[in-house]
């Protein structure tokens, strides 16, 4: 017998064969189907508590599951796990690990509010989303996302560079934190055209923002300030 | 007793149920109607079944606009109350008519019954309705199903029929907190009219929850599941674009079954609008003195105990001027209203409860 599509994703360790005799007994199907453990036993309450109880956070009790946010979602085109109204489930529920394993989905929002507009019921959805993100990673249950590790480069790369990124460093960077694969052959392909045209002076020098050194005290003091979430 | 005069505001279910109960105790009534026919809105928007007997709308409703009709009541067609000014043994009201010519009449009491409209779905730009072809308003399917002319823009009765609950109702982006309570009903009998039409046809209903209520649990909802197989799913539509062939493409989510993402093309929409207060409603509100409620409902001065009487003495209510209701419910509540102002004219009975003035904190969510 098939398995039905719905049992797919909690089966491992499939064998499928389609004629086997067992002590003479001929039988098909599939075989060796271990199921993961369905039995939810890691419900915990004090997610929703805490998520309720920050600024971004306050409208989840709000929801009542109607799905709007996530059929109007911008996102959900692109990653079909990206569902704003799952993600508060979940949350409201407690079911940590659950969240853990969307965590690729997770820190994916654009921020383009239609869900917030929308919401018949007046939740932030947007806020609400980046505050569970928020929470989990403050709890350490999930990997830093590439979003915050692309942010962090980048500010990076624009301090150290005199107010303006070096598409060098940070394509290094980048490929250093594997967001971009890059081949000795495509740096080959690539220097050829950048000697030829002098752009590789403005690549390895770059020219720096004017009063860069007046510039530079005022955004650290700022970076310092900066809110970071709880 | 001897000339007792009530004004009835609206010739509704409710105010033609009024009208008729105060005509038979042998008060004089003065009725004024806003258009040019009795039957309110279930008469000008061609209402054709009525849930939960789906039966004519016009079998309830005809027997109260003739015994009106034929029982003497002034009436005063296409005009309006402007103006209401309090004597000692009543009030006196200004009837302003098409041609902006006021007449006064001296009555004793008054009975609001002017009742709601549809919520206009335009202002949810995002369904798209009035711009894509192909969806349509609940308010616009009755007079298509009454009128037997259920065709999409090609001119064929459907195929795939989306009905979308809760337009209007139920949502903080358009103010109006409430459920429309009748919405359910009218759509699960609309789906059954449907299919009794076009029995080959897929008829689904987006939906929240289902407030077939009371009765009407088995009488429509699953009526409407085992005979005529009308599917629900769960989870409110975000947006309509239009699709190729005058097709209506929905996009939902499917909440019951865990991560569905549903892009689903339909020949025909049909946007559930609730109701609202109405601008009409409003002005008779403003006219009489009467006080809304946190929705924008004309607020009862007792809404369990004295749900006919108004915050202003002599001033009754009935119908959908308090808030959404069935026709049924505003014919019984005519009855009501008729019976309290009996009392009120002939004996002066006006019950009082101080809860209307009491300061009620509403949580809205």
């Amino acid at each position: 017998m098939p398995i039905p599509n719905l049992e797919k994703p909690i089966i491992k360790g499939l064998i499928q064969k389609d004629k086997v005799i067992v002590d003479g007994v001929e039988l098909d199907g599939t075989w060796n189907a271990f199921m993961i453990e369905r039995t939810q036993t890691g419900y915990d309450q004090s997610v929703w508590d805490e998520i309720a109880n920050t600024i971004e956070g306050a409208t989840i009790s709000l929801c009542w599951q109607c799905g709007t946010c996530t059929s109007g979602c911008t996102m959900r085109e692109y990653d079909p796990n990206y569902s704003p109204r799952r993600f508060i489930d979940l949350a409201r529920k407690g079911d940590k690990q659950a969240l853990i394993e969307l965590q690729d989905s997770l820190w994916r929002c654009v921020s383009c509010q239609k869900c917030t507009h929308r919401c018949p019921k007046g939740v932030l959805v947007e806020e609400v989303v980046h505050s569970i993100h928020n929470y989990l990673l403050k709890h350490g249950l999930v990997k830093r996302d590439p979003g915050t590790i692309f942010d962090e480069l980048f500010l990076e790369t624009v301090m150290k560079n005199g107010g303006r990124i070096s598409e060098l460093l940070l394509g290094g960077a980048s490929a250093k934190a594997g967001f971009v694969t890059m081949s000795l052959r495509d740096l080959i392909t690539m220097m050829g055209p950048l000697m030829k045209s002098g752009l590789i002076k403005d690549l390895m020098k770059p020219n720096r923002v004017k009063n860069w050194d007046r510039i530079k005290p005022v955004l650290e003091e700022a970076m310092k300030e900066e809110v970071v979430p709880e | 007793m001897a000339g007792e005069k009530v004004l009835v505001i609206g010739s509704g279910p409710a105010g033609l149920s009024a009208t008729k109960e105060l005509r038979n105790m042998g008060v004089d009534v003065v009725l004024v109607e806003r258009e040019s026919y009795l039957g309110g809105t279930p008469k000008k928007l061609k209402y054709s079944l009525l849930f939960p007997e789906l039966r004519p709308a016009s079998e309830v409703l005809d027997p109260l606009i003739k015994g009106v009709e034929n029982s003497g009541v002034k009436t005063y067609m296409e005009s309006i109350v402007e103006g209401i000014k309090e004597e000692d043994k009543g009030f006196t009201v200004s009837i302003k008519d098409k041609s902006g010519k006021i007449v006064n009449e001296k009555v004793n009491a008054v009975i609001a019954a002017s009742g709601f409209e549809h919520f206009d779905s335009r202002r949810k730009y995002e369904y798209g309705y009035g711009i894509i072809p192909n969806i349509y308003q609940i308010s616009d399917i009755e007079r298509m199903l009454s009128e037997n002319k259920l065709v999409t823009t090609k001119g064929t009765p459907p195929k795939r029929v989306a009905i979308l609950l809760c337009v209007g109702s139920r949502d903080a982006t358009v103010g109006n907190t409430y459920c429309s309570r009748v919405c359910c009903a009218v759509s699960t009998k609309q789906a059954m009219e449907i299919k009794e039409r076009v029995p080959d046809a897929v008829v689904h209903i987006y939906y929240m929850d289902i407030r077939t209520y009371g009765l009407m649990e088995d009488k429509l909802y699953w009526k409407s599941q085992l005979e005529y197989r009308v599917g629900y799913i769960r989870g409110r539509i975000s947006e309509f674009m239009r699709g190729p062939n005058d097709t209506v493409i929905i996009k939902g989510e499917d909440t019951m079954n865990l991560n569905r993402a549903l892009v689903v093309p339909y020949d025909m929409v049909i946007l559930a609008n609730g109701m609202e207060l109405g601008l009409g409603s409003k002005q008779v509100a403003k006219t009489l003195g009467l006080e809304l409620e946190e929705h924008g409902f004309v607020k009862p001065l007792d809404p369990d105990r004295l749900p006919v009487q108004s915050t202003r003495k002599g001033i009754f209510l009935a119908g959908a001027i308090t808030g959404p209701k069935t026709i049924s419910d505003s014919i019984t509540e005519g009855y009501a209203a008729a019976m309290k102002a009996y009392e009120y004219v002939t004996r002066g009975i006006w019950d009082e409860s101080d809860f209307a003035k009491k300061r009620i904190e509403v949580t809205h969510h």
